[in-house]
């Protein structure tokens, strides 16, 4: 069960009982075969991971709807209380911190004077047009703040697609002028990291960290998304696969074909043309989208929503046809 | 002086006949891409894909796509399936993948890629290359 240890989370973070070390080397030994090594890199994810001195996290919120914050307090292996006390030390994140107003924001200053440096996360598309004015924090634009706090960082994770490529808010007509971190800060030096989708897989987001503290920089594609995460379509592990290469497509939600699980190609999956890695790590160990009978929306892709929508007819595809 | 100009005349017409040899060689306009011999199809409703070899060739580096070849070679390049030719499409090398992988010289790759960019490169798969009928 995914939450045997949660009772255990929960009074070690009330300081009555320490995490227990069987747990602990479990959590490492999934890490390391998640980002492609064998169980015998355990101990270094561990050493890792139980330094000291935790890495500093200052994770930004853009334009954005707080899915992809929602979907990594949702991860489990490690939980995300467990990643904030144990693997990193999150001094700025809006959805989570207990201060607010002028407190928060001397936090976020504070953060970024810290010696060590920090790692900048960012979620959400930046607002460019007008000088930024369409978002602000503490007076100031996301625009300014954003390239402030990540040309000082350390590294950069742009999570989930908004951040990485504008999402939604990218959007024609795209009223605010949004864009994805790489392209509105590229002209600070910043080149973030990629973790596409919407909302990401938490475990791409932790994955990412977890090499990045143990092997250093991941091999990233053309859009700067980790190829161990990334390298494969969707299409290319999907269980609805052989239907497809039997040319069984289900021609309607209702119907029986789409009950007996054939593919749903012609209901507009976009699976062949997206890269993640949704059917093989599902979201959280329990499912994904065309398991549940949803098509791939192809949310990890750049101009996902323009080049990818309407979600539920093939692509390039009219809604009229 | 005569002399002179017929020699230049000749020299020149000869080094015309020598260049166009070099480079007179058959670019195909359509080219159908067929399976290297004892491979399993996939797909049963796939058909073999009537690729428009010179559309692409007008538009893009030969090499881009023959990227194993060099200008030596110009003229006699090999096709896709001499290499790519393992059944298995999870085979990174794999008659599938040189098809269907992230980025160029993989059709799918190549069209996703330059349509994120803002092109209108077909991906589709049944729109894009395996047309029915």
């Amino acid at each position: 069960m995914p939450n045997s240890n949660r009772f255990d989370t929960l009074k070690m973070m009330a300081g009555t009982e320490k995490p227990s070390r069987r747990d602990f080397m479990k959590f490492c030994g999934t890490m390391a075969a998640f980002i492609g090594m064998g169980p015998a890199f355990a101990p270094k994810v561990a050493h890792a991971l139980a330094g000291k001195k935790r890495p500093s996290v200052i994770y930004m919120h853009g334009a954005e709807c707080t899915g992809c914050t929602e979907a990594l307090l949702r991860a489990y292996q490690p939980y995300f209380d467990e990643i904030i006390m144990n693997t990193i030390s999150l001094d700025y994140c809006e959805t989570v911190m207990a201060s607010a107003g002028q407190a928060a924001h001397a936090a976020l200053e504070k953060a970024m004077k810290n010696p060590e440096g920090y790692v900048c996360v960012i979620e959400g598309g930046i607002p460019t047009y007008h000088g930024g004015e369409y978002g602000k924090v503490g007076g100031e634009t996301m625009f300014q703040l954003f390239a402030r706090v990540a040309a000082k960082a350390n590294a950069t994770i742009a999570m989930g697609s908004c951040a990485c490529f504008g999402g939604i808010q990218a959007a024609a007509p795209n009223p605010s002028g949004a864009k994805g971190t790489n392209d509105a800060l590229k002209a600070v030096g910043v080149n973030a990291i990629n973790i596409a989708g919407c909302p990401p897989n938490p475990m791409n987001f932790v994955g990412t960290v977890v090499h990045l503290l143990t092997k250093g920089m991941p091999e990233l594609d053309a859009w700067n998304r980790p190829k161990m995460f990334y390298g494969d379509t969707v299409h290319d592990h999907c269980p609805r696969q052989e239907h497809f290469n039997r040319g069984e497509f289900a021609p309607d939600f209702e119907s029986d074909e789409a009950k007996k699980g054939w593919c749903l190609y012609q209901l507009g999956c976009k699976g062949p043309y997206t890269y993640n890695n949704c059917p093989t790590s599902l979201f959280n160990e329990v499912n994904w989208p065309v398991q549940a009978g949803a098509p791939c929306i192809g949310c990890s892709e750049p101009n996902f929503w323009d080049d990818y929508s309407p979600f539920f007819h093939p692509i390039e595809d009219g809604p009229e046809t | 002086m005569f002399r002179k100009v017929l020699f230049s005349v000749a020299a020149s017409l000869a080094m015309a006949v020598i260049v166009t040899t070099a480079v007179a060689y058959k670019v195909p306009d359509e080219i159908v891409l067929e399976r290297p011999k004892g491979n399993e199809p996939l797909a049963t409703w796939v058909k073999e894909v009537k690729f428009a070899h010179g559309f692409h060739a007008i538009r893009v580096p030969c090499q881009k796509c023959h990227h194993k070849e060099s200008d030596k070679t110009l003229g006699e390049f090999v096709a896709c399936r001499q290499c790519h030719s393992a059944d298995n499409p999870k085979d990174k090398t794999g008659f599938y993948r040189a098809w269907h992988s992230e980025g160029a010289p993989s059709c799918l790759g190549c069209h996703t890629q330059r349509r994120a960019a803002g092109g209108d490169n077909p991906v589709g798969c049944t729109t894009a290359c395996h047309k029915p009928g």
